[in-house]
């Protein structure tokens, strides 16, 4: 049917992820193998599979992608059934009331709801980039240096704007220092 | 003008005008992206969400000087021909191509930009220029972020900055890319070492051409990682600066081949003049490396236009003819095995009636 061997197909099925009824049902046929997957809208969107309308041009225009997602579900689908342990209840309780998003699929994807999900996840996106920045630290504190330097060179040339502005990102970067 | 007459007008953008005549550094497009508070990111809104955002977005846009008589799309209402053509003209990101009812396309007529409401953030601004031009392409797009903000209030945070649907691309929302041309690099089996630099100048390289025809035309994009906020400025230097370093090393390693004894890359040169001039079939594949090798041997000098045409008229057409071939891609196995290879073989064939061959 088409350039990947995908196929794209909707039926009545139920969800494999939550057992509700299914909205998109895809079978992917690779070196012959058959591999059907079928999802309800929810859980299609929260794995990726967003807008599920758009699918068929997905397909189209990047086979190769299409199949790695589809390939990514199949795969968390197998650890989530062998894993199966609930998860922790306060995280399920978080939850951004302008989007729905919960911290789960946050920390699943690595992607946020809304804007809003900022403030809800505050803590477990600090917490993420503070592990991001622990492993580089040494480059903070160039980055640092740097900022101080431009500060200089800003107030040198006159240019109080820039210079405004990166006193201002010196003081949220490190809060704590005086200077 | 309505979105069938902009795909059949003629591209005026990096992809069709040379600037430089080293043939190097093609062009360079900025990326601002930007979201709004109190909807769901693209990625998983709902259609009133993507409604709502458009109706907010839409007209700040349409305010911006030049933009009040652009061209707008639903994409729902854009064909798959169409969006192909929009793709290959890089008036659509690949993200957006995907995308359906809600999202809408802006494209003005006279500039430069591309504008996506609901692509992967709420707003996608790209603007390109030709050639080495990061200053220019950042004071641009700064200049419509600027305007936007007059009427739009965007989502962000004294810590985060620019908030996006990734946690660690908030920021300024600002990235820059490059299209890059690097024949003699490729030929010398130079870019493994050319990737492993990039790694630690904390830049990314990918090939140009994401058709599963990976590495072929000797192209390929360097792009800048989503920086945090007030990074953009000493990011973008660095970029400027190691485009340079690239420029500098693609121009040493073409002399050394250009000097090689042997006849080694004349040789290449000539072949692949053979191969397009003469090939009754062509794969995507064949054809670009054999294009990117011709546009080596036309700056050099190895080749030369009809009636004294300069290099930069040349590479001009060369670049017309690789978007040309482009939008001549097979989508089906079926189609590359019939159509396809004799259509390129074709088009070559006639490109090349007007070039001489000046080998001494
Ligand atoms: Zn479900
Ligand atoms: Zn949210």
């Amino acid at each position: 049917m088409s350039a990947a061997g995908c196929m794209l197909m909707f039926q009545v099925k139920k969800c494999h992820i939550c057992g509700k009824r299914a909205s998109i049902s895809l079978t992917q046929i690779v070196n012959g193998q058959v591999s059907e997957l079928a999802l309800c809208e929810e859980c299609a969107r929260k794995n990726g599979l967003f807008d599920p309308g758009s699918l068929s041009f997905s397909e189209k225009f990047f086979p190769e992608e299409f199949k790695a997602r589809m390939d990514k579900i199949v795969r968390e689908l197998t650890e989530r059934n062998s894993e199966s342990a609930a998860e922790d209840e306060n995280d399920v309780l978080m939850r951004c009331p302008t989007c729905g998003f919960e911290l789960p699929t946050f920390r699943k994807t690595g992607r946020l709801g809304c804007p809003d999900c900022y403030t809800v996840f505050a803590r477990e996106i600090s917490l993420e980039s503070a592990a991001d920045e622990s492993a580089g630290e040494k480059a903070e504190i160039n980055e640092k240096d740097q900022l101080e330097q431009a500060l200089r060179e800003a107030v040198e040339r006159e240019d109080y704007e820039t210079a405004a502005r990166l006193r201002d990102q010196i003081r949220n970067l490190y809060p704590g220092d005086a200077s | 003008m309505t979105m069938d007459k902009l795909i059949s007008s003629p591209i005026n953008n990096w992809l069709t005008t040379c600037r430089d005549a080293d043939d190097i550094v093609l062009g360079m497009v900025g990326r601002l992206v930007r979201n709004l508070s109190g909807y769901r990111f693209p990625g998983w809104s709902t259609r009133e969400d993507r409604d709502a955002v458009s109706r907010i977005l839409l007209p700040a846009l349409r305010s911006l000087r030049g933009f009040r008589d652009a061209v707008c799309a639903e994409m729902s209402d854009l064909s798959f021909e169409q969006r192909r053509a929009l793709l290959v003209r890089k008036q659509l990101t690949p993200c957006m191509a995907a995308r359906q009812s809600g999202c809408h396309l802006l494209l003005p007529r006279k500039r430069n930009v591309v504008c996506m409401v609901n692509e992967e953030e709420h707003l996608v601004m790209h603007v390109s220029r030709n050639g080495n031009s990061v200053r220019e392409v950042l004071t641009e797009l700064r200049k419509f972020a600027a305007e936007l903000e007059q009427k739009v209030s965007f989502a962000r945070d004294s810590r985060n900055g620019f908030l996006t649907s990734m946690p660690g691309e908030s920021g300024d929302g600002i990235q820059l890319y490059s299209m890059l041309h690097l024949p003699a690099l490729s030929i010398s089996n130079m870019m493994p070492q050319v990737l492993k630099a990039m790694e630690k100048l904390h830049l990314n390289i990918s090939p140009y051409y994401s058709d599963g025809e990976d590495d072929t035309g000797n192209m390929f994009i360097v792009y800048t990682i989503p920086g945090p906020l007030g990074s953009t400025d000493e990011l973008s230097e660095h970029f400027r600066r190691v485009l340079k370093d690239i420029v500098t090393r693609e121009m040493q390693v073409r002399r050394k081949l250009a000097d090689e004894p042997g006849l080694v890359l004349e040789d290449k040169v000539a072949r692949a003049f053979a191969t397009l001039g003469y090939a009754r079939r062509l794969s995507l594949r064949e054809c670009r490396n054999a294009i990117s090798v011709l546009r080596l041997g036309r700056v050099l000098g190895m080749l030369q236009g009809d009636d004294g045409e300069d290099v930069r008229e040349s590479l001009s057409r060369f670049r017309e003819l690789d978007t040309a071939l482009a939008l001549c891609t097979a989508l089906s196995p079926a189609e590359e095995e019939v159509a396809y290879p004799i259509a390129r073989a074709l088009m070559t064939r006639r490109f090349l009636a007007d070039i001489r061959m000046n080998f001494f």
